[in-house]
């Protein structure tokens, strides 16, 4: 393994110190992808903030609209939030089918996010549940939706002196849910084929769709939303008819590769599967029955 | 008869050290003045070597030497069947990962550092990957011998009378992946080549084979060469062959001081042994009633870059060409071809697993279209003793098949079978499969099968039981303790093992081939006659008695009314200047034929194993979950049943694994899966639930009536798997692995729908 300057601040502000001094550092927080890099060799001339030591972004407030979620909240400890598991049980799933308990104890919700893969399980869950990314620096604060912040494959529109300090989760309605859905090629230590989340809202008398949200990931550069589906949705009838058109929406709405996971066919295959069934898992929760 | 320690749930003797981490593997070995080494590996596939340029490296600081194909003192070729590999590749690149010089410095950051320095100069040539293509006479040859290794043809009866005959003929072809044996301890040790001796300490199946090879190599006489191969972190038949010791004795050798190797898991995954891609055709001519008349069978199997043993793998196919069944009529023929592929050679079945695949598949087939219940057609046509096997020879010894085929009545996954497949999920449909198959045990006709082992009295009273077959994580030192206590009358406790070290062991044999509880136990038993003997004879005379008032006690002697403890006897051994040693020997018995042409067929000793497995689909993605599993193994007495348990849990879950994901993936002769990332084998949570029904069919002529296990237990549960599919969905699947994108594809070709429970 190569050797590397390591920095550990102890606070965001250090943190930001550091980043605003010295623009060539790789941010290390629950190390499960870095470490992997570090150990072959690919990050090249970089120096490592150790941001693992800031206690202040480990944790998990509950607020009047909605839930702040610190970058440094690991992966079990939002599958087992007892404010998560209740309200967004989406994202506490999502989290859940990253590889396995060990890699969950060390993983960060902010790594996931900023280590940019597009296969990262959690961030289709953050997208659906409208969170936003909390990103400062030394200079200024500002907020993003998450599906904002990707750019590419490992990369982001983050600057080299802002660090993802934490999410915003806003409050839930009363007639919403939101489904998360995994496709791996086995149970546990699986990167996904494709992965799903989808939040659907209704109408008083639930028989329409009206705030919908679709993401998907695996399936494109980026996680993806799909506006197009939404927009078809938002005012739907519920009923098979317009679930089924739906689908074919979003499964044009991707641009899936093959890769030695599956292939492009394949992926969007099951993206239409993952979508569908979690429509019916959502609609079954809120207890409507699917007219034909 | 009642056994105070055959049948029982003894507690594996290598238990404590493995699981408080004391146990010591052969790669945590460590001396403070040993050197690091680094084997440098070809990154093509296919090339002709022009130039290796090492100057660089030579000068390297830190590096004590470097070795390439022009330092080893003796053959620069090894293979348990012909010494076709290079220990370093000398003019030709055939796989990638191929090993062409070795580095030895003093840290293993400057072997890696110094290994990039290494100059190879080559001309690329194409990288023959297909097995079909390198069969062609204008194929690019990876030997100038040609790309067909090895051939056999097979005939027996009248097949195209058969198949005039016939009421149905059944013809598919198959395909199978080719599965890497994923033992958790990478290929690795210590080898110490000092005062012009070696010693080397590499995890091993046959430390016996291992030294005779590196004799050859290093041109070292026998007494100047020790393998020590014990404990082993898992094998699975990929150690059976030299793994890295080649490489790591041509290092120790020039280097004179002692060197450490250790494979890296990417590495490994280029380089070590896997089980055979085939391509297999069968064309099955059946009769009204469900007998079987005749089966043509092909297989053409993907030995990769050498030879390994990829003749007497698809020679086992050959054998098992027809599963656990009667046919009277065949034509089979069986060939292993050279490509760039990685090595293909031993794994546990040993071309078996490929050949069940086809046939319960061609069972399967042959049960729908004939209306037949599956268990039905498989109890009419399953092999009995006396029975003729499909290579002419009598299957004289215990056969179990039938036994364990209606066994499967009385378990709830088959009794109960429409209960297990209804679910309420309405993506999931649920089917029952079931598979027989049997596995020959020992190497086979003509290639002598004998086992040693050694008793030896110790001071304190206790016995050191001594064999060279090495436990591979399997249990067989907990099952040769048993049945040396049962044989001796004595506590387990009693009995220390020494095991694979040539220094102190003697030769038992490999630790192969489903055949070390048979052959090594009779030699155990063999040796304990012997031990017995000779101290009742001993006390006979110290006491001046006769020796038929002398008899075995629980932890002595007892002459008339007195008793000697093995202490006292030990005592009055050394007082009498004689030793109490006693070795034990074995002979496989041999079948009354012989192929001509094709050594180690046929066998004469089998194992049977049938599965009944639970597996849900997922009718929109493909996804298949094995839920619950049942195995039925016949292995004669059962000496230890949590061992067997252990053994049928881990077959079932390999099988399994090659059934629904395992899958090493090659690009231009480059393995793409080189870790467990891309490499999928199962994980915990993807495991069944399992449970164990052995019946016990014993076989006169084993220790105690056993027979054994290792490599069945992991056969029949791939086409369970398979025919619960086919259950489940319709979804006929004949390449492996039935993984979610096959599935899917298979069920909108030729899905019938599964009935729903709704």
């Amino acid at each position: 393994m190569s050797r590397y300057k390591i920095v550990t601040p102890h606070s965001i502000e250090q943190a930001l110190e550091s980043l605003k001094d010295n623009r060539k550092m790789k941010i290390l927080a629950g190390g499960t992808d870095l470490v992997v890099q570090m150990k072959e060799g690919l990050l090249g001339e970089v120096d490592i903030l150790d941001i693992s030591k800031i206690e202040e972004l480990k944790s998990i407030e509950e607020t009047d609209n909605g839930i702040h979620v610190g970058a440094l909240c690991t992966l079990s400890q939002i599958s087992e939030n007892a404010e998560i598991t209740a309200g967004l049980s989406c994202l506490a799933q999502a989290a859940l089918s990253v590889g396995a308990i060990q890699i969950r104890n060390k993983a960060t919700i902010g790594g996931n996010i900023m280590n940019a893969s597009p296969a990262a399980d959690t961030v289709p869950a953050l997208v659906a549940l409208g969170a936003k990314a909390l990103i400062r620096s030394s200079s200024e604060s500002r907020e993003l939706l998450i599906e904002e912040v990707f750019l590419a494959p490992g990369r982001t529109v983050l600057r080299d002196d802002e660090l993802l300090i934490g999410l915003f989760i806003p409050k839930q309605s009363l007639m919403s849910t939101a489904t998360f859905g995994k496709l791996g090629r086995r149970k546990a230590q699986a990167i996904s084929v494709a992965n799903l989340a989808v939040r659907i809202s209704l109408d008083e008398k639930k028989e329409r769709f009206i705030e919908t949200r679709i993401a998907l990931g695996s399936v494109a550069p980026t996680v993806v939303r799909i506006r197009l589906a939404e927009e078809f949705l938002n005012g739907c009838e519920i009923n098979r008819k317009s679930i089924e058109k739906s689908a074919e929406i979003v499964t044009e709405g991707i641009n899936p590769i093959t890769d030695i996971r599956a292939s492009d066919t394949y992926r969007r295959k099951v993206s239409r599967a993952l979508f569908i069934k979690a429509i019916y898992a959502s609609l079954e929760q809120l207890g409507v029955d699917i007219p034909e | 008869m009642t056994y105070k320690w055959i049948g029982k749930k003894v507690n594996r003797i290598d238990a404590p050290g493995k699981v408080s981490g004391e146990a010591k593997y052969m790669t945590d070995i460590s001396f403070p003045d040993m050197y690091w080494g680094k084997i440098v590996r070809a990154e093509v596939a296919h090339a002709r070597i022009i130039e290796i340029d090492v100057s660089a490296v030579e000068a390297y600081p830190g590096v004590r030497c470097v070795v390439t194909a022009k330092d080893v003192p003796g053959v620069n070729g090894y293979g348990m069947a012909i010494y076709d590999q290079p220990v370093f590749a000398q003019e030709k690149i055939r796989f990638y990962g191929e090993p062409i010089a070795g580095i030895v410095a003093e840290t293993k950051a400057i072997a890696e550092e110094a290994a990039k320095q290494i100059r190879v100069t080559y001309e690329e040539l194409p990288v023959v990957h297909d097995m079909l293509q390198a069969m062609k006479d204008d194929a690019v040859p990876v030997h100038e011998e040609g790309n067909v290794l090895f051939h056999r043809h097979f005939v027996n009866g009248d097949v195209a009378a058969s198949f005039e005959e016939a009421d149905l003929i059944v013809e598919e072809e198959y395909q199978t992946s080719t599965q890497t044996p994923s033992y958790l301890e990478l290929e690795g040790g210590v080898g110490i080549y000092e005062n012009g001796q070696l010693t080397m300490y590499c995890a091993s199946q046959h430390p016996d084979m291992d030294r005779k090879q590196l004799c050859d190599i290093l041109a070292l006489p026998k007494e100047k060469i020790r393998v020590v191969g014990y404990p082993v972190g898992g094998a699975f038949g990929g150690k059976v062959d030299l793994t890295v010791q080649a490489q790591i004795g041509v290092m120790a050798y020039k280097a004179r001081g002692k060197v450490k190797v250790i494979n890296s898991r990417e590495e490994s995954f280029s380089s070590c042994w896997k089980r055979h891609a085939m391509h297999i055709r069968m064309k099955t001519a059946v009769r009204k009633d469900g007998t079987l008349l005749a089966n043509q069978v092909t297989f053409i199997a993907d030995t990769g870059a050498y030879a390994g043993l990829g003749e007497p793998v698809v020679n086992l196919s050959l054998e098992h060409a027809c599963g656990a069944y009667r046919v009277p009529n065949v034509i089979l023929d069986a060939y292993a071809i050279y490509t760039n592929n990685s090595i293909s050679s031993a794994m546990r079945g040993f071309g078996v697993p490929q050949a069940n695949f086809a046939m319960e598949s061609q069972m399967e087939l042959i049960a729908r279209k004939l209306d037949m219940d599956p268990l039905d057609l498989r109890l009419l046509n399953g092999i009995k003793t006396g029975d003729k096997a499909i290579l002419g020879h009598t299957l004289r010894l215990a056969m179990g098949t039938i036994d364990t085929l209606e066994k499967i009545t009385e378990v709830p996954l088959w009794a109960d079978k429409e209960q297990f497949k209804c679910t309420d999920n309405k993506w999931k449909r649920r089917g029952v499969g079931i598979a027989t198959s049997i596995q020959g045990a020992g190497l086979g006709r003509g290639l002598k099968d004998d086992a040693q082992a050694d008793i030896r009295l110790l001071e304190d009273g206790r016995f050191n039981l001594c064999v060279g077959t090495p436990d591979l994580g399997q249990g067989n030192l907990t099952a040769f303790v048993q049945i040396a206590a049962e044989q001796l009358g004595c506590d387990v406790a009693c009995l220390n093992v020494l095991c694979a070290d040539t220094q102190c062991t003697p030769d038992s044999g490999a630790t192969v081939a489903s055949r070390t509880v048979y052959g090594v136990g009779n030699a155990i038993v063999s040796a304990v006659d012997t031990f017995k003997g000779r101290a009742i004879e001993l006390a006979a005379e110290v006491c001046q008695t006769d020796s038929d008032r002398i008899h075995i006690g629980p932890a002595g002697l007892i002459v008339g009314d007195k008793s000697y403890s093995y202490c006292e006897i030990a005592d009055m051994a050394t007082k009498q200047g004689i030793s109490l040693d006693s070795r034990g020997t074995f002979s496989f018995p041999e079948a009354d034929i012989e192929i001509e042409g094709a050594i180690g067929l046929p066998h004469l000793l089998y194992s049977a194993v049938s599965h009944v497995a639970l597996v849900e689909v997922d009718v929109l993605t493909g996804e298949v979950d094995v839920l619950e599993v049942a195995c039925i193994p016949d292995t004669g007495r059962v000496i230890n049943l949590q061992g067997l348990e252990a053994q049928v849990e881990g077959g079932t879950v390999m099988g399994m694994g090659y059934a629904t994901m395992e899958n090493t993936i090659l690009k231009d002769g480059k393995v793409i899966t080189d870790n467990f990332n891309t490499y999928l084998i199962p994980t915990a949570l993807d495991c069944p639930k399992i449970d164990t029904y052995p019946v016990e069919v014993l076989e006169k002529s084993g220790p105690f009536e056993a027979k054994g296990i290792g490599e069945c237990v992991g056969n029949s549960i791939t086409s369970a798997v398979i025919n619960g599919i086919y259950d489940a969905v319709g979804a006929r699947i004949t390449s492996l692995p039935a993984d979610m994108e096959r599935v899917l594809e298979a069920m909108e070709k030729d899905s019938e729908g599964g009935e729903s429970c709704e």
